[in-house]
């Protein structure tokens, strides 16, 4: 039993990493039916996923309601959520005896009514709550206390201006003519764009190479069997 | 207590009240700024707009509901175009929880423009896997999902005909909320030649700077800002033909511009305090 746990993982990705590299180079018909059979079985593994992470969910909150955990009454709330919507989302019965519309898949079905009149506005309120705390956040700790700080908030403060209208405005109704042509006494846009475009950029560009090589690295380690951390914790 | 002191000690339910106050004033009394679109935007505007009608356009929702301000609207901007210009849109998400308002913006503009679903338009909807079903998709459309999110089959749909996987597409869209763009990008845009445009939250616009100067997106839509810039540029055009409103992004750009200006002058006021409270903090020491 103990191979099939601890060496039966590392043969199965050591093969499927080897193979799947291997068929890159090789653009043969019979290459891309092996790549399409894999994204297949890929594809059903992340369905069983999804359903390991729900099952998952539910035992986790049914033990904190069963040994009354502080906050357990937040577990009933989701419980019977996740059982709410999962009925109007699955069930193809028509929900026309309460007035919603036959299909379940309707925009005026139960699951979209529920989605449209309970999701939405509880995660955008969750996110919008960010705008408030930025304000504060900004106010508060937001403070040119190095170089690197205030080269920070100088750039930061120039591409919130810039990144709205008002900045456009600025940028085009105040202007200064120098030898016949307009120049803009505050060009936000301009200097923006060139935030965006050149520092910016090349600060990204580093960051992406170095989080593909990363990754490269990674998945060496792990075709390798050198990376286990996947396979899990304990025996 | 002085100024420099009661500005550094600020209740933070002053800051709070004052940034709902300047989202509330503008949305009901809008001052209408202008929005002037950026050549960044205009690289999908362009794009999609030089599409020759009956062209095939591949849009991901790959955003949920906290994202819904920034992206829902161009969604709307984007299919609106795509029937406007007879162009058919294929149109699918990724995230779990995104085919909710996919659904509403693709049946809202559907009805508006007259178009049939299976035939100008097709719902996707969902498949588990992000990578695994863009990989599946640049082999078949139809086998990756064989049924629309409607559960009619794909295969037997006439706008199917023609097209049977990503390489068939003339263009790409990616409406993200997350990290998709890449995904997109790498596995189905560069090695299928499939030219793609990118939309996004405003806090990720930055990551894709690279990709647009390489030539990987032909444009980059940043946030509300990139989406308002996109429903000027189709009303611009198509507004008085096809009677289109002023845009929900475009009426959010007030709201927009006046808490950053607010968020800026208040940090510039808090850091004037706080080199004054340092400096009365350095004298004392020096008396005493």
């Amino acid at each position: 039993m103990l191979f099939f746990k601890r060496q039966w993982p590392i043969i199965v990705a050591f093969v499927c990493g080897i193979v799947m590299w291997a068929r890159y180079y090789i653009p043969t018909e019979q290459s891309q039916t092996l790549q399409d059979e894999f994204v297949r079985w890929a594809r059903i593994l992340f369905g069983f996923a999804a359903m390991l992470g729900i099952l998952s969910l539910l035992h986790h909150h049914w033990n904190k309601i069963k040994f009354k955990r502080p906050g357990y009454g937040f577990s009933w709330i989701t419980l019977v959520a996740f059982v709410i919507m999962a009925l109007t989302g699955l069930l193809p019965i028509s929900w026309q005896w309460i007035g919603f519309a036959e299909s379940f898949r309707d925009l005026d079905g139960p699951h979209m009514y529920l989605f449209e009149y309970m999701f939405v506005p509880m995660q955008a309120t969750m996110f919008s709550v960010l705008a408030f705390f930025i304000a504060s956040a900004g106010f508060r700790a937001f403070r040119a206390r190095s170089v690197e700080a205030t080269a920070l908030l100088v750039a930061g403060c120039i591409i919130m201006i810039g990144r709205v209208p008002v900045g456009d405005l600025i940028t085009s109704g105040w202007t200064a003519s120098i030898g016949g042509t307009d120049y803009s006494i505050l060009p936000f846009a301009q200097v923006t764009d060139w935030l965006l475009n050149i520092p910016n950029a090349a600060a990204q560009r580093g960051i992406i190479l170095g989080v593909i090589l990363s990754q490269i690295a990674i998945a060496v380690r792990i075709i390798f069997g050198i990376e286990r951390t996947y396979m899990g914790g304990g025996d | 207590m002085d100024f420099v002191n009661t500005i550094l000690n600020l209740d933070r339910r002053v800051i709070y009240t004052i940034v709902g106050l300047l989202v509330a004033i503008p949305l009901i009394w809008p001052f209408s700024l202008p929005v002037i679109p950026t050549p960044e935007t205009r690289g999908i505007y362009n794009a999609m707009d030089a599409l020759p009608p009956g062209s095939h356009v591949m849009i991901a929702a790959d955003f949920d509901p906290a994202s819904k301000p920034e992206l829902l609207p161009m969604l709307e901007a984007l299919l609106a175009h795509c029937f406007i210009k007879d162009l058919k849109p294929h149109l699918l998400t990724l995230w779990p929880s995104g085919p909710g308002l996919a659904q509403q913006a693709i049946e809202r503009q559907a009805e508006k423009y007259g178009k049939e679903s299976g035939t100008d338009w097709c719902f996707l909807g969902f498949r588990y896997g992000t990578v695994a079903v863009i990989l599946g998709m640049t082999s078949s459309i139809t086998d990756t999902f064989v049924t629309d999110f409607y559960g009619k089959a794909t295969s037997s749909m006439p706008i199917y005909e023609r097209v049977s996987d990503i390489a068939d597409m003339d263009y790409l869209v990616d409406i993200a909320a997350g990290a998709t763009v890449e995904y997109w990008v790498v596995y189905a845009a560069e090695p299928e030649g499939v030219p793609m445009g990118a939309s996004c939250t405003a806090v990720s616009a930055t990551s894709y700077y690279p990709l647009l100067q390489a030539g990987q997106i032909t444009g980059l839509s940043g946030g509300m800002k990139g989406t308002a810039e996109y429903e000027v540029l189709l009303r611009e055009e198509y507004g008085q033909s096809f009677n289109i409103p002023t845009g929900d992004a475009t009426k959010g750009m007030d709201a927009q511009s006046a808490v950053h200006v607010f968020i800026v002058l208040s940090i510039i006021i808090a850091n004037i305090c706080y080199f004054i409270s340092l400096r009365r903090e350095r004298e004392e020491r020096r008396k005493a």
